[in-house]
């Protein structure tokens, strides 16, 4: 009997607050409709770091996680896959990327590129799966663990470079581009073999 | 005899000038071998702007031009074109990348895109080279024109974007993006087309 009625007083709590939750849902939509200028918000907005180093540090840990994607979803023989004969192939493509997140990381950060003098896209030895994964995530673990070391003051020094002198931030900015722009065209060679490629991560 | 004397020092004088020139040249070849520590400049560095909205300005209009290159370079015949048949068109790239521009640009400077409620991809009648070539830079100009709107203060102050919390500058990084990466898809569709993409300019 007792455990009935306790049982009972749970499941008529259960609907209060499920009521209650269904009049907050209810009231929210309704504002929601009249979109006022602080609407009430169910979750606190997710909290973007303070500095500009922690900022850059997390985009390009998210730039990271998602050329991981591409390269995971790539099989292993369309890493030669060309869209026309005369451009790069899937691994030349990702290779390319990470020559320029090396060259553009040691502008950036000052410290010396490993690989400088290399190009990476003439090494076959890194066209496997496992090798192009290996050596492209290394190329993001450059500039992230460099930037780590820096601080937001550094961002704003000049170093000079195409006769021009130029914030170190700048050149953080346009590595990041230069590897949005070919993750970006291997979009379609996913395509072409027929896989769906990974969605934008915001 | 006056007049042969004349053109005779005429001469002689260009001969000199052209020998002082030379020499100049010649020792500036010198110095430039030399790598001294501040060599001689004929043409004075191009300067960066100093403070960031103004290099943020000096970027969104180089993009603006580079993706110009992108719609001047394919021939009306390839707008519809798709490399594969699920995926967007070269013209609904271009009006995916112009979407994404408006939002952002409504987003960050906080007024409504001219373009609300909208989906420009879906409006066949922007399907031309003439009028997709006026939308696309119409979104760009409406970007830039947000950026000129800010100040420094601005750039650090937050938005909410999907409902995260992010500096105007982060969210402006983000809308960057977002037009390289789509972009970026459109050179292949150019190679695929038998056409040449333009050249990466990263400055």
């Amino acid at each position: 009997m007792m455990s009935s009625f306790r049982s009972l007083r749970y499941l008529v709590s259960a609907f209060a607050i499920s009521a209650a939750f269904s009049l907050v849902c209810f009231a929210q939509q309704a504002a929601g409709d009249k979109k006022p200028t602080a609407a009430p918000q169910a979750a606190p907005a997710k909290e973007w770091p303070a500095d500009r180093i922690g900022g850059a540090v997390a985009e390009w840990t998210r730039a990271k996680n998602w050329t991981k994607e591409y390269l995971d979803k790539m099989p292993e023989d369309g890493l030669n896959f060309k869209p026309v004969p005369e451009v790069r192939s899937f691994a030349e493509q990702m290779l390319h990327l990470a020559g320029g997140n090396y060259l553009y990381g040691s502008r950036v950060t000052g410290q010396t590129n490993p690989y400088q003098g290399k190009d990476l896209t003439k090494l076959d030895e890194l066209k496997t799966k496992a090798a192009l994964t290996k050596t492209v995530m290394e190329s993001y673990d450059f500039v992230i663990n460099n930037l780590k070391s820096m601080n937001d003051a550094k961002l704003d020094e000049r170093v000079a470079a195409r006769g021009m002198n130029i914030p170190r931030s700048e050149f953080l900015t346009m590595g990041f581009e230069h590897q949005t722009h070919h993750r970006g065209q291997t979009t379609i060679y996913l395509r072409m073999k027929g896989v769906v490629p990974p969605p934008e991560p915001f | 005899m006056r007049e042969k004397f004349s053109a005779l020092r005429y001469f002689l004088s260009a001969v000199a000038l052209s020998a002082a020139f030379s020499l100049v040249c010649l020792a500036q070849q010198a110095a430039g071998d030399k790598k001294p520590a501040a060599p001689a400049q004929a043409a004075p560095a191009k300067v960066f702007p100093a403070d960031r909205l103004a290099g943020m300005v000096a970027e969104w209009t180089r993009a603006k031009d580079y993706t110009k290159e992108y719609l001047d370079a394919m021939p009306e015949d390839g707008l519809g074109f798709k490399p594969t048949p699920d995926i967007r068109s070269f013209a609904e790239q271009m009006l995916h990348l112009a979407n994404g521009l408006f939002f952002f640009g409504s987003t960050i400077s906080g007024q409504d895109s001219p373009y609300k409620g909208k989906n420009l991809e879906k409006m066949d009648e922007l399907k031309t080279k003439a009028a997709l070539s006026k939308i696309v830079m119409e979104s760009y100009d409406y970007m830039i024109g947000v950026v000129k709107g800010l100040d420094g203060a601005k750039l650090d102050e937050r938005v909410t974007v999907f409902g995260n919390s992010m500096p105007r500058s982060v969210a402006l990084a983000k809308a960057f993006e977002h037009q390289t990466h789509h972009r970026g898809q459109t050179t292949i569709y150019l190679r695929l087309k038998g056409v040449k993409p333009p050249n990466e300019r990263l400055f």
